[in-house]
């Protein structure tokens, strides 16, 4: 439960009380049971009007307050302060205050919040004549803050500012706009408002939007790349232990065993362009940052499966369109998906799995089966029974997958739990890229998928330099450079390809050895006990790969792998490489006889 | 760094990673009046014309053996400034003892082969750490000097040293001394954009060598230098390793085969039927059930 306005009711209170109505015009309709509807707020939340900074509902046996019981306070304090004749002083309809009036002079204080049910007497005198405001400021709380929020969906689009009592005991939140600020700032010229941090002053006087250090703490978050150790005290995480650890977790699930792999892939991306993808929480927009992503994990598929082919449709206007057909060359899709990138109406995920299907109906059936899609909106709108789809879909055997950029929805993770495909949502856009790539490798093979079949394949070999003639692909004339296709001796300019003349597929043999470190992986390697590490003679001083230091500065024992095989060390940067690049041991390619030759 | 040091690393700072090639049973079948020591005295004077051209230049030396693989120099390490020629020399004298110690056949006919895809491997290594260091760094390229014929059981590993070589931007050169051509040196050179040759005289091998090599990756694109010729990218059959033009794939574990049989004799898969689960494979693979 959180309380709106508080330094602008609280300033309100002080000030003539036609502003408490801008305040309540400004931010919205207020529903007559007390929740909140305008602004950018998804929850309900109660309106608490403060008195000098206090949290009224402290004083209120029950947390929310009505439009009504609003209308009348305000109503008895503008009845106060024509009866008092002086500035009108705070009082709450249901206990009066007989502490000093503040006065223009004396800072609004925030007093400090007693839990319900207290007695506040005269120490609040002394608080408002002080103007001592006592406020911890931890960034635990904050964080936790601001988390909540952000884990109930609360999209903050204004700024939201924090502050919390001595006591703790609960969190005011604010949500302020600018225009309520400046008004609320001529009118009380002069008037100091020290309700909230400091910045919040220092940006009401620079009457600015948002400046660059309040995009920090509002947009990115700095205070989450801190942490605090045992004293208290600040620093900023390690990243390379965590980003080591995080990748030996995935790889040793990945690589577990031996499990055959769908190498020869015909697979879907279906973008969603309806109107969710115009938000901007992925900066410029998701459309945008949904393209880049995809334009990258085009490259980085046909380089791990050359033999694959991919397509592109979108979800548009509750339809879905065909952007390209299956293909094995990424130019062609990136130009086309870079080339109209519009969004409008709605997603409808049953018609892309509808023409998903019919697509793929048509393809060889030794060639896995796959679409990828990447779902913004939070709804589907269909035509018919989804569920027939993908029932049709799993007959059919299309493992389907989804990437979500906004919130889970059961009825994608009922698609991907059926067709045996992964969910998974994205928190931001480094979290997407990962979750983009991760289908980039080869999926393990589903047994009653993968039909073994002999495919004919031509190895063309390339033309000499000065050979003139026509390529199939492009039916112009060019000049050497090309490949012959061996069965119709067509010319094509680029493998690899399907040709144009007799349908051979034709494939040069780097392009099956891309493949091959699927078939042949190499073993994780194990980490090194700090019992042994710690001993000189049984750890050597260098990297085996890379020749570099494998001590932490100081001499002290550092972090490495050994390879199982051939025994040799390893640092843990060279270990990442070797496994998501290389694929080859260096220690056991460089020993004869080592347990792998 | 300092402001100063940026001016310093110009376009054409390069690191060049020479990977050596001492396999002895090569260097005693070789018929040509290079012996393994006149290629030693040219190399250095080689690597020495290197380091005359940049002062940030930087050459790491690695020794492709019979047996094992090892670094032998690295100019940027601060104990080599003044006894380069000395201290490399000694090394891959150590180096040479160690690896013949390690010799566990008997005889060997002809050349025998050397591990050429350690020495890849290894090289590729340090070049991804000198890529980490920071955004100064010198632009890295792979020299082989070669001479073994083609291990046929290095082809996975060097072709997979040659893909990532391809991703991180790292030429690999090749200048052959052996008696035939290397198509997996031609395919390397081919695919990651390098220069591959073959001396027809290797007594005049260092003047190939500062002729063609020396220069840096930025400076290339203004030479002619030796194209590839006839690249060859046929595939071999597993049943008979011949070449062929046309073959057919096995859809599970990409084997070549020349005609069409029932079988995969790589992984067991039976063409033309779904598999079950209890159909044996020599290589021990098994996939996945449906039911996760």
């Amino acid at each position: 439960m959180f309380c709106i306005g508080a330094a602008a009711a609280a300033a309100a209170a002080t000030l003539p009380s036609p502003s408490l109505s801008f305040l309540l015009e400004w931010n919205g309709s207020v529903a007559g049971d007390g929740s909140w509807l305008g602004g950018d707020a998804h929850l309900p939340l109660s309106i608490l009007p403060l008195v000098n900074g206090t949290a009224v509902s402290f004083l209120y046996p029950s947390p929310s307050l009505s439009l009504s019981s609003l209308c009348e306070w305000r109503r008895a304090c503008r009845d106060d302060s024509r009866r008092s004749g002086n500035r009108p002083e705070l009082r709450s309809p249901l206990q009066r205050r007989t502490d000093a009036v503040a006065s223009p002079q004396n800072q609004i204080p925030i007093p400090k919040l007693k839990p319900a049910g207290k007695e506040r007497g005269a120490e609040e005198g002394d608080e408002a004549s002080t103007g001592n405001t006592r406020r911890i400021r931890s960034g635990a709380i904050q964080r936790r803050v601001i988390s909540l929020l952000r884990s109930k969906y609360f999209t903050v689009k204004n700024r939201i500012s924090v502050s919390w009592s001595v006591d703790g005991v609960e969190v005011l939140v604010r949500k302020f706009g600018i225009g309520v600020s400046n008004m609320l700032r001529q009118e009380t010229n002069g008037e100091e408002r020290r309700l909230n941090r400091d910045e919040e002053d220092e940006e009401e006087e620079n009457d600015r939007g948002r400046d660059a250090w309040e995009r920090t703490y509002a947009d990115e978050r700095s205070w989450e790349s801190l942490q605090e150790d045992e004293s208290g005290l600040l620093r900023p995480i390690d990243n390379k232990t965590l980003y080591h650890a995080q990748y030996r977790r995935r790889l040793r699930t990945a690589t577990s065993a031996r499990i055959q792999k769908g190498l020869i892939r015909y697979l879907y991306v279906v973008i969603d362009l309806s109107r969710a993808a115009t938000e901007i929480d992925y900066k410029p927009n998701r459309m945008v940052v949904v393209a880049r992503q995809v334009e990258a994990f085009i490259r980085e598929f046909f380089d791990q499966n050359p033999l694959s082919q991919i397509g592109l449709l979108t979800l548009k206007d509750g339809v879905a369109h065909c952007l390209t057909e299956l293909g094995g060359s990424p130019e062609s899709h990136i130009k086309a998906l870079m080339g109209k990138l519009v969004c409008s109406g709605d997603a409808s995920l049953q018609n892309g799995l509808d023409l998903v299907h019919s697509l793929l109906n048509q393809i060889p059936s030794y060639g896995h089966r796959e679409v990828l899609i990447l779902y913004s909106a939070l709804s589907t709108c269909d035509p018919g029974d989804i569920m027939e789809t993908i029932q049709k879909c799993k007959s059919s055997k299309i493992r389907c997958s989804v990437i979500g950029l906004s919130a889970e929805l059961y009825i994608c993770k009922y698609l991907c739990q059926e067709t045996g495909g992964s969910y998974s949502v994205s928190l931001d856009e480094p979290h997407l890229k990962e979750l983009v790539l991760e289908h980039a490798p080869p999926p393990p093979a589903i047994a009653e998928f993968a039909i073994a079949n002999l495919i004919k394949m031509g190895f063309p070999q390339r033309a000499a330099e000065g050979v003139i003639s026509i390529c199939s692909c492009h039916k112009e004339a060019k000049v050497g450079g090309g490949y012959t296709c061996p069965r119709c001796k067509a010319r094509v300019c680029e493998l690899p390809t399907e040709c144009c003349i007799c349908g051979l597929t034709l494939v040069s043999s780097p392009h099956l050895a891309r493949s091959y470190h699927h078939l042949f992986p190499i073993t994780p390697f194990d980490d090194v006990a700090p019992s042994v590490s710690s001993d000189p003679h049984k750890v050597p001083k260098n990297c085996f790969g890379c020749q570099q230091s494998l001590l932490a500065p100081g001499n002290l024992p550092g972090l490495s792998v050994t390879c199982p095989k051939c025994k040799q060390h390893f640092c843990l940067d060279c270990d990442i490489y070797i496994h998501e690049s290389l694929h080859n041991c260096p220690g056991c390619e460089s020993f004869k006889h080592s347990e792998s030759q | 760094m300092t402001p100063a040091a940026s001016k310093l690393y110009t376009d054409d700072v390069s690191l060049l990673m020479v990977l050596i090639e001492t396999n002895p049973f090569f260097w005693n079948s070789i018929n040509s009046t290079l012996s393994f020591s006149k290629f030693i005295s040219n190399v250095l004077a080689f690597l020495n014309s290197i380091l005359l051209l940049n002062r940030l230049n930087q050459v790491v030396v690695i020794a492709t053996g019979y047996n094992s693989c090892d670094y032998i120099f690295d100019s940027s390490a601060l104990h080599n400034h003044n006894q380069k020629a000395e201290s490399l020399l000694q090394k891959l004298e150590e180096f040479v003892d160690k690896d013949e110690s390690l010799c566990r056949d008997d005889s060997v006919d002809g050349p025998g082969f050397s591990l050429l895809s350690g020495s890849l491997s290894m090289a590729l290594c340090y070049i991804q750490k000198v890529f980490r260091s920071g955004p100064l760094h010198p632009r890295p390229r792979i020299l082989c000097l070669h001479g073994s014929p083609d291990g046929p059981g290095q082809y996975v590993s060097i072709m997979n040293a040659i893909f990532s070589a391809q991703r991180s931007m790292v030429p690999i050169d090749s200048c052959i001394m052996g008696a035939q051509h290397s198509a997996f040196l031609q395919q390397a050179s081919y695919i990651t954009g390098g220069v591959y040759l073959k001396p027809q005289l290797l007594d005049g091998l260092f003047q190939y060598l500062t002729t063609v090599f020396t220069t840096d990756l930025h400076s290339r694109s203004f030479l002619q230098l030796p194209k590839p010729v006839g690249v060859d990218f046929r595939a071999s059959c597993f049943c008979h390793k011949n070449t062929i033009d046309m073959g057919f794939i096995c859809s599970v574990c990409l084997s070549i085969f020349c005609k069409h049989h029932k079988k995969c004799s790589t992984c067991g898969s039976i063409f033309g039927q779904a598999q079950t689960q209890d159909s044996s494979t020599p290589d021990r693979k098994r996939k996945t059930s449906v039911d996760k």
